[in-house]
């Protein structure tokens, strides 16, 4: 009869099952090969760690023999890297606060409601999405430097937070959307207010694209590097990135510092993603499309 | 309900004003402001901090200006390594993954998809590790398979170094690409490929011909993003070589850097922030016609 229903009887061919079985394995092969290429330097990094200078000299390539906290010890005993931790703790936190709250209030009155000048509002945004941030970086570094303002716990904040919101007014206007108006508008009947129905009713509703504004966010801002590096240069202020720069010079023939200071640096995004892996692929697919 | 909900959403301007201030401001100071200034500088020579009136000579400067051109080189050839080493292989993989082969294809994605979340430096720097002539992980391998011959001085030869750069781009990027296309890949309606497997597209075939025209806009999507990345690039180039050795690797973000940090040219600095800017929303203007034109045509 007609070729789906012979197909149907004998299964598939003998033929066409070995040359599916052959692909499959190659596939895999080819994947899981690229795979290590992909796990082998974050291990190699990992047991470095564990070396002192002389083991580091003697093979790259050999486990520690002994295993050695030397160079954790040594980056522990100065007080760089607590300066360091708490700027990064400090201008992530914060940041993240207010990018929420921003963009959260923004973004409710963007899709809920109407009043004359929305489109225009919503139009600024956009362009403001448009603009490529780096080539930012000297400009605000010149208007910075002239209000006196690099080199303070508050230079990053506000550059942060812009840079942020477009993305995060997005992704909750997008997800406002798909919620429907019907509770909202009972509350008001029972006499809440328009603040009350923003943080009490539609903020909760909000959680889960909440959580994937800070997930993401939390991402970018713990990496963020060019922006700190030019506003915030003086060593009472760097960033963890930043104070990893500090290792390639002074430290050059001291690599396992230099790695297990990278190491220190990446934990906490390291712990974030065994948790959060697969809303972080999510997140930045949905950030990306909006593109 | 109906009149509850027409009072609930009608709202003064005036009011939600308020709550509009603070991101507005925040757009002036940090957006804005800044464009401003810079413009007025770069018409502005600045020497010893001092402004003087100079008109259009910067920009002039930057016509004949080597460095800058061959910066915008190095972002261009950045651009198209970036569509070759990392759009390509992660559509070949984003097709690997879809044949639903893969063991553990979850896994797979997250391990690809890891050094995106790690912070740039951190990734240039184990590069720059690796790549170190002594030490480094690639030297070494190659040393301890007696090919000596092959050994190369990774970020100082400036025959390579472009390329050597571009490699732990690829390495880094490709998995962001990849959960994008995978996103993209999982919206398109399964029955098509079903249809098109039973006719007999199968491997290259049906990704040729009926994938690739499927994720169009996906694919635009990637290429925008790849492109965009390609002209900001400056954390990678900055902590792997620092523009070196001489200019050989230099970008234009780190050309601006150099300009109004270590040569102290606020004026030109600008300039090149500017020219910058003019063209990434001139590519942005360019893929967007592209991608017009091509979804008209549906």
């Amino acid at each position: 009869m007609t070729r789906t229903n012979r197909i149907n009887e004998n299964g598939y061919s003998v033929f066409y099952r070995i040359r599916i079985g052959v692909l499959k394995v190659l596939i895999n092969l080819i994947l899981y090969f690229l795979c290590l290429t992909y796990i082998f330097p974050f291990l190699w990094l990992f047991y470095n760690s564990l070396k002192d200078r002389k083991q580091f000299s003697v093979s790259v390539f050999a486990l520690p023999n002994p295993p050695t906290l030397y160079a954790y010890k040594h980056i522990f005993s100065s007080p760089d890297v607590y300066r360091a931790i708490f700027n990064s703790v400090y201008n992530t936190l914060i940041s993240l606060v207010l990018i929420v709250s921003i963009s959260f209030v923004l973004a409710y009155f963007l899709s809920r409601y109407h009043f004359k000048g929305r489109r225009l509002i919503y139009g600024f945004f956009l362009v403001g999405m448009m603009i490529p941030i780096h080539a930012l970086l000297i400009p605000l570094y010149i208007e910075w430097n002239s209000l006196n303002m690099t080199n303070s716990y508050f230079a990053l904040l506000p550059a942060y937070v812009t840079f942020a919101l477009p993305m995060a007014i997005y992704l909750y206007d997008s997800y406002m959307k798909t919620v429907p108006r019907s509770i909202e508008e009972a509350a008001f009947v029972d006499g809440a207010s328009v603040n009350y129905i923003m943080t009490h009713i539609m903020f909760p509703i909000c959680r889960p694209i909440t959580s994937t504004v800070l997930i993401l966010n939390f991402m970018s801002l713990w990496n963020e590097f060019s922006f700190a590096l030019v506003l915030n240069s003086k060593a009472q202020f760097r960033t963890i990135p930043v104070w990893l720069t500090t290792f390639q010079g002074q430290y050059s023939g001291n690599m396992p510092v230099r790695i297990t200071a990278m190491l220190i640096g990446s934990l906490p995004i390291i712990i974030m993603y065994i948790f959060f892996r697969e809303k972080m692929m999510e997140g930045m697919a949905a950030g990306a499309v909006k593109g | 309900m109906e009149n509850g909900s027409s009072i609930l959403y009608q709202i003064k301007f005036r009011k939600v004003l308020f709550y509009f201030l603070i991101p507005i401001l925040l757009y002036l100071f940090i957006v804005i402001l800044p464009l401003c200034t810079a413009f007025y500088y770069s018409l502005n020579m600045t020497t010893n901090f001092t402004l003087v009136w100079n008109g259009l000579d910067n920009y002039v400067k930057i016509l004949s200006d080597d460095i800058f051109w061959l910066s915008l080189k190095n972002n261009i050839f950045i651009m198209i390594f970036a569509i070759i080493t990392q759009l390509v292989p992660a559509f070949i993989i984003m097709v690997m993954i879809s044949t639903g082969y893969v063991f553990k294809s979850k896994f797979v994605q997250s391990v690809f998809f890891f050094p995106c979340v790690i912070s740039a430096i951190v990734v240039s720097y184990l590069w720059q590790i690796m790549y170190d002539n002594q030490t480094g992980v690639f030297n070494t391998l190659l040393r301890l398979v007696g090919l000596e011959s092959l050994q190369q001085n990774w970020l100082a030869d400036p025959k390579i170094v472009m390329t050597s750069i571009c490699i732990p781009l690829a390495w880094q990027f490709i998995g962001y690409y990849l959960v994008i296309l995978l996103s993209g890949m999982s919206a398109i309606d399964k029955e098509i490929l079903e249809v098109a497997e039973i006719d007999g597209a199968t491997g290259l075939k049906k990704s040729v011909y009926i994938i690739l025209p499927l994720m169009k806009n996906t694919i635009s999507v990637v290429m925008l993003l790849s492109v965009t990345g390609s002209i900001k690039i400056f954390d990678q180039v900055f902590a792997m070589t620092g523009g070196g050795p001489g200019y050989a690797s230099n970008v234009l973000g780190m050309y601006s850097y150099i300009v109004s940090f270590k040569q102290a040219n606020y004026g030109y600095g600008s300039a090149i922030s500017i020219s910058m800017l003019i063209i990434s929303l001139l590519l942005i203007g360019v893929m967007s016609l592209i991608k017009k034109a091509v979804s008209r045509n549906d």
